[in-house]
């Protein structure tokens, strides 16, 4: 035991472990949290981790060009499926947004006119001959529909019940010129009466009759059906105006609305089958 | 052999009735038949001009007032007027075909431009006319003419598909 204490070795080890406890003692002191041993040897190896890391970094992608072309083709075709179902998430998101806030319209409109009765329908077919796009909705006389009865999507009008099955009905849109709707434009109180021509019915726009060539109506002004005769309830929107002219064959002037609803798009709509003034 | 060939005509037929009801639903239907710029192919006129050139006159008026019926369901004009008129065109072009006519496209051709221009002539008539619309020039000139035109483009896959449906089932049955 002596001659091992005694021994070179021993020596040796007893400075390295005094060196080391040295330098943990420091770093303890320092709050460095590293020795000055560390410090030195991570400035000796510093240059060679990094080359190290720098080769293996390299032989990764090195490595990469290695990786079969079907292994890529099975990932772009897993990316292409993932994109493809992504979108057609955003489609139902769309739709259901689109659907949401034709609800919402409508329960503003049931809010502001408790009178209304309302049968929710759908459009299940639509008479391919009619240059008007008039359609067939899947409620009818059973469901307490009657001819005269509008239909509405949101807040805006989209039409009048004029034929009546028991279990459909046929819907003349207000693109047709046989629908005349007494409105009046929001913002002067002027009177007029709008209805369907041939050369506006594929561009989505009706022609507001019967206003003064004085008139104060100008463009972005929203019309409103007026209640007067009591076929259609108060305050329905038809349209906004997009431009006013005179007419030339009379003293009065016209406007051109647009109808704010494609009814090519439409899939859901609300029949008002009773309000207050109906027929009055 | 008699019972074999009342087999194979009952499945020409059936066959035909599903040919009127799919086309019912691809013309009436929003979305289902491409409708570009607009204008619409009127498909059940090309279909029951065929089918009357290849089923006769008594079949052909039959289905006429069937495939007439399915478009009454979802038409604005009076009720019937579809009935009455595919029904008649049916058992007219059944009847020239088989007194007068040779079955070929170029009779096909003439036949169905008499239908189309006929059923959007009193359609044109009963809508416009009646109800007095102003400017309806427009309206033949934007929509009824071209969709006339389109119509009649879909006349010869009509055509070739009761032709093949008439030769497949009665070769079959002899």
């Amino acid at each position: 035991m002596q001659r091992f204490i005694q021994s070179k070795s021993f020596k040796i080890l007893t400075g390295l472990f005094a060196v080391l406890l040295a330098g943990i003692i420091f770093a303890a002191v320092s709050n460095s949290g590293s020795s000055p041993i560390t410090n030195v040897v991570s400035v000796v190896f510093g240059p060679l981790h990094r080359a190290s890391s720098y080769i293996s970094s390299s032989f990764d992608d090195f490595k990469g060009g290695f990786v079969s072309s079907e292994w890529y083709r099975n990932k772009i075709e897993k990316l292409e499926l993932q994109i493809q179902e992504y979108r057609e998430q955003l489609v139902d998101y769309e739709k259901q947004k689109q659907k949401i806030m034709s609800y919402e319209a409508f329960l503003e409109v049931r809010d502001e006119n408790p009178d209304f009765e309302f049968v929710p329908a759908a459009i299940i077919s639509r008479d391919v001959a009619d240059a008007f796009n008039s359609f067939v909705l899947n409620k009818g006389s059973l469901n307490g529909v009657n001819i005269g009865d509008s239909v509405i999507y949101g807040k805006y009008l989209v039409g009048v019940v004029r034929e009546i099955k028991s279990t459909t009905c046929v819907v003349r849109t207000i693109l047709d010129p046989t629908v005349n709707v007494s409105v009046y434009e929001v913002r002067t109180r002027e009177d007029g009466f709008v209805s369907g021509t041939t050369d506006l019915m594929t561009k989505g726009q009706v022609k507001l009759s019967g206003i003064a060539r004085s008139t104060s109506i100008s463009s972005g002004g929203i019309v409103c059906t007026s209640g007067v005769g009591g076929v259609f309830p108060r305050d329905l929107i038809v349209g906004t105006v997009l431009e006013v002219k005179n007419d030339d064959v009379s003293i009065s002037s016209y406007a051109l609305l647009e109808t704010g609803i494609d009814v090519l798009d439409l899939i859901d709509v609300f029949i008002i089958t009773a309000f207050q003034g109906q027929g009055e | 052999m008699r019972g074999k060939e009342n087999r194979f005509t009952l499945y020409r037929r059936g066959i035909i009735l599903v040919l009127i009801l799919v086309t019912a639903i691809f013309q009436n239907t929003e979305g289902f038949f491409p409708s570009p710029f607009g204008i619409r192919a009127f498909l059940l006129l090309p279909l029951i001009v065929c089918i009357g050139m290849f089923e006769r006159e008594i079949v052909g008026g039959v289905f006429g007032l069937i495939a007439g019926a399915v478009w009454d369901m979802s038409s604005s004009v009076n009720d019937g007027y579809n009935a009455l008129f595919l029904m008649l065109a049916g058992f007219l072009c059944g009847l020239l075909v088989h007194k007068l006519l040779i079955n070929n496209y170029i009779s096909a051709l003439m036949l169905c431009s008499i239908t189309i221009f006929l059923y959007i002539g009193i359609y044109f008539i009963l809508i416009f006319v009646v109800n007095n619309i102003e400017n309806s020039y427009i309206a033949l000139l934007k929509f009824y003419i071209p969709s006339s035109i389109y119509t009649l483009i879909t006349l010869p896959l009509y055509y070739s598909l009761m032709r093949y449906i008439s030769k497949r089932l009665r070769t079959k049955a002899e």
